[in-house]
C-alpha cells in the first residue's frame, strides 16, 4: 500500500523494450542498480514499470543492447499535475481552501454554555463576554484559567466552571453551588417563639418546657416553649425545644387598583432591520436610521446550522414595535377582578402552609383608587425556633 | 569454524549453518512465487522458462505466465505458475 502510494506520488512509466537481447538489457540494469518491476516477456521484448527518474536512465543500457524503448502508459501525480498545468484556478482554489480552513480554525466560532443550574445561560454568557471570551477572538488568546476565575468571581452561585478550548466552539461547563441551609442542629439549645399574634388551639411539644396552654392568646415574639428546664435539684437543664403550636390567626392583606390612568401599549405598526452577524459582530444591512418614535425593540439572531453545528454567521432581525400611551378606565367590577387576582397570588405565596378557615372582604373606592381588603382567619403553626444566646 | 565442501559451516555444536555469502537462497511461496537471493544475472527470460545465474551454477524455473515482479542486482522475485525447478551447471 505504502509502496503503491510512493510510486503514484513519484510517477510511474509503463514501458516496452523491444529488441533481440532483453536478458542482457535486464542484467545491465541490475548491475547498474536501476530498479524496474513487473517485467513481462512479450514476443519482441519485454514490458516493465519504472519511475520517471529511472526511466531516463534506461536509455544508455537500451542503446548498448539495441533495445527500443517506448512509453505505453503514464501513471501518477506528476502526470496529473502536468495535465492541468495551465488551469491556474485549481491551485489557487486549493490554496484558498487551505487558507480558509486555517483561518476558520484560529478564531472562536461560538461560546456554548452547558448548564443545568438555576443560573440562566444569558448571565453566564454575559459574564464570559465581559471576561473577554467572545466569538470572533483568536483561539490562541483565550486564557481558560483566567476566564474561569473571572466568571466564578462574577457569579457566586457557581461552584465549579470549566472553559474547554478543544475546538473552535468554546464550551463553558458549569456546576451550581449548593448552599447549606441555615438550620439549628439537634444539639443546639433553643426556644420556641410565636411568629404571629393568635389564640392557641393545640400544642404538640416534643421537647422543652411549655409556658403557654391551649386557649391562651399570644403576640408575635412571645416565648411559647423554653429550652431551659429547671430540675428537682434546683439546677437547670438546657434542651433543643421543638414541637408544633397550632393557633387561630388573623392575617390582613390588601390590593389597590387605579381605575383611571395611562398605559404604554404596543401598536400593530412595526419596522424590521436586518444585520449580518459574523463572529459576534453585526454588519448593518440597512441605510435607514433607527425609528424616532417610542418603540419596543426585539432582537433575534438566526444562526446558520451545518449538520447540527452552529456556524459563527447568521442574520440578526431587529423589530421596532411602535408604542403609544393609551388612557384606560376600569369599572369597579373590573377593578375588583384585578385586585382579587393579585390578592390570590399573594395569598398563595404568604399563606401556603396555613389552613384558611374563613375570610372577610371589604372594598372601598376613593379618588379613582379601588381597594380590596381581605381578612384571613387561619389555623397554622406559629412556633419558630430561636437559638438561646448565652454570650 | 570449519567450512565444509557443501558450503555449510560447522559451529561446533553439531548444527550446520548455511553460508549465505557464497550460496544462493531460494524461497518458494507455494508454486506461485519464488524469491532468489544471490542471483548474479539473467540467462534466459521467457513466460515459460526463466533461467538465473546464481554463481557456480544456474537455476531454471519452468512454468506458465511467469514474470519477474521485482529485480535488483542480487535479488529476484518470480511470479507465475511454477511447475519445476532445475539446477544446471
Amino acid at each position: 500500500m505504502l509502496t503503491s502510494f510512493i510510486q503514484y506520488f513519484l510517477g510511474v512509466v509503463v514501458f516496452s523494450a523491444k529488441g533481440p537481447f532483453p536478458e542482457r538489457f535486464m542484467n545491465i540494469l541490475c548491475r547498474n542498480g536501476i530498479k524496474i518491476w513487473n517485467v513481462r516477456r512479450t514476443e519482441q521484448g519485454i514490458t516493465a514499470s519504472a519511475t520517471i527518474r529511472t526511466y531516463k536512465s534506461l536509455r544508455p543500457a537500451a542503446k548498448k543492447t539495441s533495445m527500443r524503448l517506448k512509453v505505453k502508459k503514464r501513471i501518477g501525480f506528476p502526470f496529473v499535475v502536468r495535465r492541468y498545468r495551465h488551469r491556474w484556478g485549481i491551485p489557487i482554489g486549493a490554496v484558498l481552501y487551505v487558507l480558509t480552513v486555517y483561518l476558520c480554525t484560529i478564531f472562536v466560532w461560538s461560546v456554548d454554555v452547558i448548564n443545568d443550574t438555576s443560573v440562566e445561560d444569558g448571565v453566564i454568557l454575559k459574564a464570559a463576554y465581559s471576561s473577554g471570551l467572545k466569538p470572533g477572538m483568536l483561539r490562541s488568546s483565550v486564557r481558560p484559567t483566567d476566564t474561569e476565575i473571572d466568571i466564578m468571581g462574577k457569579i457566586p452561585q457557581l461552584s465549579w466552571i470549566s472553559v474547554n478550548t478543544g475546538s473552535t466552539r468554546i464550551k463553558v461547563v458549569v456546576n451550581e453551588r449548593i448552599v447549606a441551609p441555615e438550620f439549628l442542629g439537634v444539639n443546639d439549645i433553643c426556644n420556641l417563639k410565636a411568629l404571629k399574634d393568635g389564640q392557641i388551639v393545640t400544642m404538640d411539644i416534643r421537647e422543652g418546657k411549655s409556658l403557654v396552654k391551649p386557649g391562651d392568646a399570644v403576640a408575635a415574639g412571645d416565648l411559647l416553649v423554653s429550652g431551659v428546664i429547671d430540675n428537682m435539684e434546683g439546677g437547670v437543664r438546657t434542651v433543643h425545644a421543638y414541637g408544633k403550636v397550632i393557633a387561630n390567626t388573623v392575617t390582613k392583606a390588601s390590593s389597590t387598583v387605579n381605575l383611571k390612568g395611562t398605559l404604554r401599549k404596543q401598536t400593530d405598526y412595526s419596522e424590521k432591520r436586518l444585520s449580518f452577524v459574523l463572529f459576534g459582530k453585526a454588519i448593518k444591512l440597512y441605510l435607514k436610521k433607527e425609528p424616532a418614535y417610542d418603540n419596543d425593540c426585539a432582537s433575534k439572531i438566526q444562526y446558520v446550522n451545518l449538520f447540527g453545528t452552529r456556524l459563527p454567521l447568521g442574520i440578526e432581525t431587529k423589530e421596532f414595535i411602535k408604542t403609544e400611551n393609551v388612557s384606560f378606565e376600569y369599572t369597579e367590577e373590573e377593578g375588583y377582578e384585578i385586585a382579587k387576582s393579585r390578592l390570590e397570588a399573594k395569598e398563595k405565596r404568604d399563606l401556603g402552609g396555613a389552613e384558611i378557615v374563613d375570610t372577610e372582604e371589604k372594598t372601598t373606592c376613593e379618588n379613582g383608587v379601588f381597594t380590596l381588603e381581605r381578612t384571613y382567619f387561619c389555623r397554622e403553626n406559629i412556633a419558630f425556633e430561636e437559638a438561646i444566646d448565652f454570650s | 569454524m570449519a567450512k565444509k565442501r557443501d558450503g555449510t559451516v560447522n559451529t561446533g555444536d553439531g548444527v550446520p549453518v548455511p553460508n549465505l555469502k557464497t550460496n544462493a537462497h531460494i524461497e518458494f511461496l507455494g508454486n506461485r512465487e519464488v524469491a532468489v537471493e544471490g542471483c548474479k544475472g539473467i540467462i534466459e527470460y521467457d513466460q515459460r522458462v526463466i533461467k538465473l545465474n546464481i554463481g557456480k551454477y544456474s537455476v531454471k524455473f519452468c512454468g506458465t505466465d511467469m514474470y519477474m515482479k521485482n529485480m535488483t542486482d542480487e535479488y529476484a522475485v518470480i511470479i507465475g505458475n511454477i511447475f519445476s525447478m532445475e539446477f544446471c551447471s
